[in-house]
């Protein structure tokens, strides 16, 4: 029985111009997944893991191959319908959680909804406090970024990035910039956060630990997805 | 959280940014609106100025003729007063100092002119007395005190024009002696003018009635000022205003009754005094002891004499008069009037015997004086046959008559006409002869009036009493003034006839009930010259100006506008850099492109409308500094301190629309950049587009580098070719924008290829330099700003013009004369003559000087100065009547002409130009300058002026000439000049062609020859320095706006190095770790500021070199190279400067924090 897949990644590749020539960082990769799949991407620096991310998140085009959501093709659409698309289907966790140091823990959670009409404002509102109260927030509503500890900041971005009930989480290094306690609580949340959410969890990472918290771990080798043959846990 | 709630906050969290932006936008917005402000503030200043000088006055009268005083009452104004309005010199009586000033109004007033209560009682205005109220220019001019005796010197007036046989050419000026009696303000009525100009006038008030007195005027004034004039002219005027006089037979018996006995009071003659002097038959009316009462006088003129004459008071009927009163003759009778012109002719001879000083008639032969009607063709003469006639010729014989006539400088010539006797007047000398009639001829006081011909007083013309016989007085006694020999009309026009007309009266038939009325219906007002202005919306016209200067300073601060703009789109570009990962973020969590450009678009737009309306406040600031700048940098000292600042709401709107305008366009561009980029490169912090964006970029560049130097190429090839000014500056302008194009489009190409540029050996210098390859436009911005003030800079130096020694040649702008002089009252002499100079009281080196040098006299229509030196806008050009000799000469240098084959002075010949003539345009020349910037014409153009006659002319601008001392007159043929000023006499202009060396002593002796006459000289040079310096205040002012353009493009400079430096802060930082000195850093960052400045500085100078090329090979710029490169080394220290605070600020972090923060 043919079932839809929500995301199929079929010989992906992507390529850089430089002064020195084209700088190939990916060559043919493969990925399928369902709702309520999660996979960690490893591998070292330089290997790609943050471009196939940015692709798959498509806030960047691939050289050849393609990325389907739900059967459609994001980059056959216009500019303005692919950012629609990207809003409505994907939500991001950076390394640098991004988050606008001009606005409020809640305000930054609320900012995907600002960018396109949505008619029901209080609903997303409601989400925002319910996201918030579940990453542990809910006393720290009015606060600035720059008031929050590193961890803190990225249970705000996670929330973000959930805030208009994406298809795919896209978590690039999200512990990178923590100290152990908090990257495994960040972790853990973000865990937690997918299975609730149903959403297909990728997380790029250089930790073993956060990988082997994750049910798949795939390794960057060469431009291509292989399955990872790490140290037994 | 809104889309506005996140808009507000993050114009708040970014102020440091923002308020950078906001400088930029409210300095852009108070330049453009300061700018416009300076216009109103010009044309508001010069409007109150002309309204304050006019006072109460709204209408005037001033037909350039004198006319009843009580005509000001006939007016049925709301407010009326009459004035004798003059201008001339005054002078101090103290010996020891005596001082000279020209350039004087003289006005005779009553008490009705004035406004204030002040300078109403300043003085008895109603009396005769011989005070004068002086305003405080002119008394400070003269330094004169109350009490002060003073005289002024104007011209005397005359009965016949100065410039016909019987007018005074040397008698010209009367001198008025008074004492001041009070010295009034600078304010309303005491600085009366009808002439607005912001030089100071020079204003002397004298009781009506006491000018009047002196100058034999009478109840006469020359204008009517005025308040709601009611009644129509036209049926106010009366006989006496056109200076007409008609003459039934009762008043020319009265008159011949005074002329007899002027102090007659019983209307009885005495034998004694009308004995040999009548006709026999009104000798028979005296009674047995020989008395003649007035009434037997009337009736024998009326029966024997029954016309009535209509004449002149100034000897000639005008072409519009005879019109009128020809046209009314007409009316009622069959045939024309008769219509005589009469001349005194030097003598009338056979060969052998003369007549001297014979009066002759010219007439229609049907009116000739004879009993039966008789013919006389037009080369014959009618010869009076009398008792005692000296010649004894008959019909057939030839006759001489000798005449003088006035040259085209007034000269009196002897000329001559051969003539052949057609017939024979009888004139018995008892009988009632018909040419028995001294009243053909017109009074003329001095001689007509005079009962012998010894008597006469000073004749005008070439006069030897040795040449009067018994017989010659004998006539005189018994037939006075009548014709001694009577021509054709047509040939005594033909000999006779000038340009103040051609018949001396009109006879019509007595009686004649309501002639005078007959005859004033027929006379238009309007060709007397007695026209109603409305001087206050004339004055109100003019206070526009000459040129708009809120274009102009618009125009000067252009680059300061730009820089100030260039600097916000750096500016926000660099807010942009900054916010590159919140930016991306946005993109990241699925906001359009669009959607984020409109976010930072509305946060500059909301910017903008702020800043621009802070710099409003900014605008009053500038304005007044430049007024202020205006006011302290015009040349020649004329006081500008009038300049108040004006502020119309107009301006405010244009002003704040157009800075909001154009800032939130420069941020449209800046954020042009976000759809080159992906979410992922901003992200990561780039706001630079990459290697692939610039492959698609470079073959653009290449197009547009190629487009623009194909452009400018063109631009300067028509600079060369072009004549126009207009085509000249659009190449100047178009070549220089493009070549800045393409220079900084070369720089975009340059620093992308070089930042790609394999070094083998990397050096500091080099990797410092590469460092303005990281962000080309940021770097392209700043050589921009650089570049333009740079090319401002050398461009306005440039165009900096002084007397070049090709001024003095005879083909230069002073046509090879060394002085120029003007003179209040006209002059009638030739200056060239050693008889004249010979009157002149002068030192031996005066004498020596003037007599090497050559005048050439010019006629001039008085008007506005049309010269740059005024700043209001010249309604009524001055003229000047180029003299056929100077013509000739084919002297000064032409910028263009509309017929480039002919010889440009031949254009202005009566026949020449055809086309002009059919078109019945008078050909006129303008200086290039006057032309182009205050009376806004090309060649081609049509220039309309009112002439004597108060019609409409049209003057043809037919050649231009190039940097002339000719930029306040339009010049026109001294033919056409007299054709449409034939009241205008004498002339008041003068080119003096002498050595230089001897120029001073030529001033000196003319100044005090023609004190009397306000003679103002000055060489010629000084007068082109004085409108060149304005021309160069303008282009100091340019150059001083963009010197704060220079100071913005610093600034930019500065800002963009320190950005450049707090990016690479951990760069730096780790090069300093690495063991890197102080210096060497400091010399990485000023590698990179070195290249910017050099890359800016060549731009600029190239371009503008290249652009101003053709100017400087076909006009007499004179750039100061000297001064230039001291400029442009400024404008290397500024940039240099702006490095070293980048080097300061890179230093100053501390090692470690710049370390941990990479």
């Amino acid at each position: 029985m043919n079932s839809i897949m929500p995301l199929v990644v079929t010989d992906l590749a992507k390529s850089f111009p430089t002064r020195g020539g084209d700088l190939v960082v990916l060559r043919g990769v493969n990925l399928t997944m369902q709702p309520g799949d999660a996979v960690a991407v490893l591998g070292p620096s330089g290997s790609g893991k943050s471009t196939l991310l940015h692709l798959i998140g498509t806030l960047d085009r691939p050289t050849s191959g393609s990325v389907r959501v739900d059967e459609q093709d994001p980059f056959a659409l216009s500019e303005t319908d692919l950012a629609g698309f990207r809003n409505r289907s994907i939500g991001f966790v950076f390394q640098d959680h991004h988050l606008l140091p001009q606005c409020t823990v809640l305000e930054n959670v609320l900012v995907p909804s600002l960018a396109h009409r949505n008619d029901n404002r209080f609903a997303v509102r409601e989400r925002a406090y319910r996201l918030l109260d579940r990453v542990g927030l809910t006393q720290r509503l009015d606060h600035r970024p720059a008031e929050l500890s590193g961890g803190e900041r990225q249970r705000v971005a996670i929330a973000r990035a959930l805030i208009l009930k994406p298809k795919l989480l896209l978590a690039d290094e999200p512990t990178g910039n923590l100290d152990r306690k908090s990257a495994h609580t960040v972790a853990q949340l973000l865990l937690d956060m997918h299975r609730q959410e149903r959403t297909i969890l990728i997380v790029v990472t250089h930790s073993i630990e956060l990988a082997r918290l994750l049910p798949r771990q795939l390794e960057m080798n060469d431009g291509t997805l292989v399955p990872w043959e790490g140290s037994p846990p | 959280m809104t889309f506005i709630a996140l808009l507000l906050r993050n114009l708040r969290y970014h102020w440091r940014g923002n308020l950078a932006v906001f400088l930029g936008v409210a300095l852009g917005a108070a330049v453009l609106t300061g700018a416009l402000f300076v216009g109103d503030s010009l044309r508001g200043s010069l409007k109150e100025l002309t309204l304050d000088q006019l006072g109460w006055v709204e209408q005037a009268l001033v037909p350039g003729r004198s006319f009843r005083a009580r005509l000001a009452d006939a007016l049925g104004a709301e407010r009326a007063a009459p004035v004798l309005m003059l201008q001339g010199s005054a002078a101090t009586s103290d010996d020891k100092k005596p001082k000279t000033v020209p350039k004087v109004n003289v006005l005779g007033v009553d008490e009705r002119f004035w406004q204030d209560e002040t300078s109403r009682q300043a003085a008895s205005w109603n009396g005769g007395e011989d005070a004068v109220v002086l305003n405080r220019t002119l008394a400070a001019a003269l330094g004169a005190q109350v009490g002060d005796r003073l005289t002024f010197n104007v011209q005397k007036s005359e009965a016949a024009p100065r410039e016909t046989l019987l007018g005074k050419r040397d008698d010209v000026v009367q001198s008025v002696r008074v004492t001041v009696s009070a010295i009034v303000p600078d304010r309303g009525m005491a600085r009366f003018t009808l002439r607005p100009s912001p030089e100071p006038v020079r204003n002397a008030f004298v009781p009506l009635r006491f000018l009047q007195k002196e100058l034999q005027q009478d109840g006469k004034a020359n204008a009517v000022f005025a308040r709601s004039i009611r009644n129509k002219l036209q049926d106010t005027l009366t006989l006496d205003d056109w200076n007409l006089k008609l003459r039934t037979p009762a008043d020319r018996a009265r008159d011949f009754v005074r002329f007899l006995d002027p102090r007659n009071e019983d209307g009885v003659l005495r034998k004694s005094q009308w004995e040999g002097r009548v006709p026999e038959s009104l000798a028979k009316a005296a009674d047995k002891q020989g008395n003649l009462t007035v009434a037997a006088v009337i009736q024998y003129f009326e029966k024997h004499r029954p016309y009535i004459s209509v004449e002149s008071e100034q000897m000639f009927l005008d072409a519009a008069t005879e019109k009128a009163l020809v046209g009314v003759a007409r009316s009622k009778m069959k045939s024309d009037p008769p219509t005589p012109l009469i001349y005194l002719a030097d003598r009338i001879s056979d060969g052998a015997a003369e007549m001297p000083y014979a009066v002759i008639a010219a007439v229609q032969p049907e009116h000739l004086p004879v009993a039966k009607p008789a013919r006389l063709a037009d080369d014959e003469i009618a010869l009076v046959v009398w008792p005692g006639m000296p010649l004894a010729a008959n019909v057939g014989d030839e006759l001489t008559v000798n005449y003088y006539v006035p040259d085209e400088t007034s000269k009196l010539q002897l000329r001559s006409a051969t003539l052949r006797v057609g017939l024979l007047i009888p004139m018995e000398g008892p009988a009632d002869d018909p040419a028995d009639d001294p009243d053909w001829t017109p009074e003329f006081r001095g001689i007509t009036d005079r009962l012998s011909i010894s008597q006469w007083e000073n004749p005008p013309f070439p006069y030897d009493p040795k040449r009067i016989k018994p017989i010659d007085e004998q006539y005189w006694k018994r037939f006075r003034a009548a014709p001694k020999a009577y021509l054709t009309l047509a040939t005594g026009q033909r000999l006779w006839a000038n340009r103040f007309g051609k018949i001396t009266s009109v006879r019509f038939p007595h009686p004649w009930p309501y002639l005078g009325k007959d005859i004033l219906k027929r006379l238009p007002a309007e060709a007397g010259g007695f026209v109603i202005q409305d001087v206050r919306a004339l004055a109100t016209r003019a206070s526009s100006g000459s040129t708009d200067f809120g274009v102009l300073f618009l125009a000067f601060s252009f680059f300061l506008i730009a820089a100030a703009l260039l600097l916000v789109g750096l500016l926000f570009r660099l807010n942009l850099d900054r916010r590159a990962a919140e930016i991306g973020l946005l993109l990241a969590t699925g906001w359009r492109h669009g959607r984020v450009r409109w976010l930072l678009l509305a946060e500059g737009a909301a910017l903008a409308i702020v800043a621009a309306a802070v710099g409003l406040l900014g605008a009053l600031l500038y304005g007044d500094l430049m007024l202020r700048m205006l006011a302290a940098n015009w040349p020649g000292g004329a006081n500008l301190a009038f300049l108040r600042l004006h502020a119309a709401p107009i301006s405010y709107v244009i002003g704040y629309s157009a800075s909001v305008a154009m800032s939130v366009l420069t941020i449209v561009w800046a954020t042009r950049i976000l759809g080159k980029l992906s979410p992922r490169s901003l992200l990561a912090g780039e706001t630079t587009a990459g290697a692939n964006v610039f492959t698609q970029s470079s073959q653009l560049s290449r197009f547009v580098l190629i487009g623009a130097l194909v452009g400018a190429a063109g631009c300067l090839v028509g600079g060369v070719v072009a004549t126009g000014h207009t085509a000249k500056a659009g190449s100047f302008f178009g070549a220089g924008a493009l070549l800045l194009t393409a220079a900084l489009t070369f720089v975009w190409r340059w620093l992308h290829e070089h930042g790609a540029a394999k070094t083998p050996q990397p050096s500091l210098t080099r990797l410092g330099a590469r460092n303005a390859g990281r962000h080309p436009v940021r770097s392209v911005l700043t050589v921009g700003l650089l570049a333009s003030a740079t090319f401002l800079i050398t461009a306005v130096e440039a165009f900096h013009k002084e007397t070049g020694p090709e001024f003095f040649g005879k083909r230069g702008g002073s046509g090879g004369f060394t002085l120029i002089a003007e003179t209040d009252v006209p002059i009638f002499q030739d200056l060239n003559d050693p008889k004249t100079q010979a009157n002149w009281d002068l030192t031996d080196e005066g004498a020596s000087a003037l007599r090497a040098a050559k005048f050439y006299a010019l006629r001039v229509r008085h008007g506005d100065d049309a010269s740059c030196l005024n700043l209001y806008q010249p309604l009524k050009p001055r003229i000047a009547g180029v003299p056929a000799g100077l013509r000739r000469e084919g002297r000064f240098r032409f910028a263009g002409t509309i017929a480039e084959k002919t010889k440009p002075w031949d254009l202005l010949e009566p026949d020449l130009l055809e086309s002009s003539r059919a078109a019945n345009a008078i050909p006129a020349l303008l200086d290039a300058n006057t032309a182009q910037w205050i009376l806004k014409k090309s060649l081609g153009d049509d220039l309309e002026i009112t002439d004597d006659s108060g019609e409409k002319r049209t003057l043809r601008v037919v050649g231009l000439l190039q940097e002339s001392i000719f930029q306040s007159e339009v010049l026109i043929a001294e033919e056409d000049f007299l054709r449409l000023f034939p009241r205008r006499e004498g002339f008041q202009l003068f080119l003096i062609e002498t050595d230089p060396a001897q120029a001073e002593a030529v001033k000196k002796a003319l100044e005090n020859a023609l004190a009397d006459q306000g003679i103002q000289a000055e060489s010629t040079a000084q007068r082109l320095q004085s409108f060149l310096a304005i021309e160069n205040m303008y282009l100091e002012t340019f150059k001083a706006l963009g010197g704060l353009g220079l100071l913005l493009g610093a600034a930019g400079l500065a800002i963009v190095l320190l950005r450049g430096v707090w990016e690479r802060r951990g760069e730096l930082a780790l090069l300093r770790a690495l063991g890197f000195r102080g210096a060497q850093l400091a010399w990485l960052v000023l590698a990179e500021n070195a290249l910017l400045v050099a890359l800016g500085l060549a731009a600029g100078t190239i371009a503008a070199l290249l652009a101003v090329a053709p100017h400087l090979a076909s006009s007499g710029a004179a750039p100061l190279w000297g001064r230039l490169a001291g400029l442009l080394l400024l404008v290397v220290a500024v940039g240099l400067l702006s490095g070293a605070a980048a080097v300061w600020g890179s230093l100053r972090t501390p090692l470690l924090t710049a370390l941990r923060r990479e």
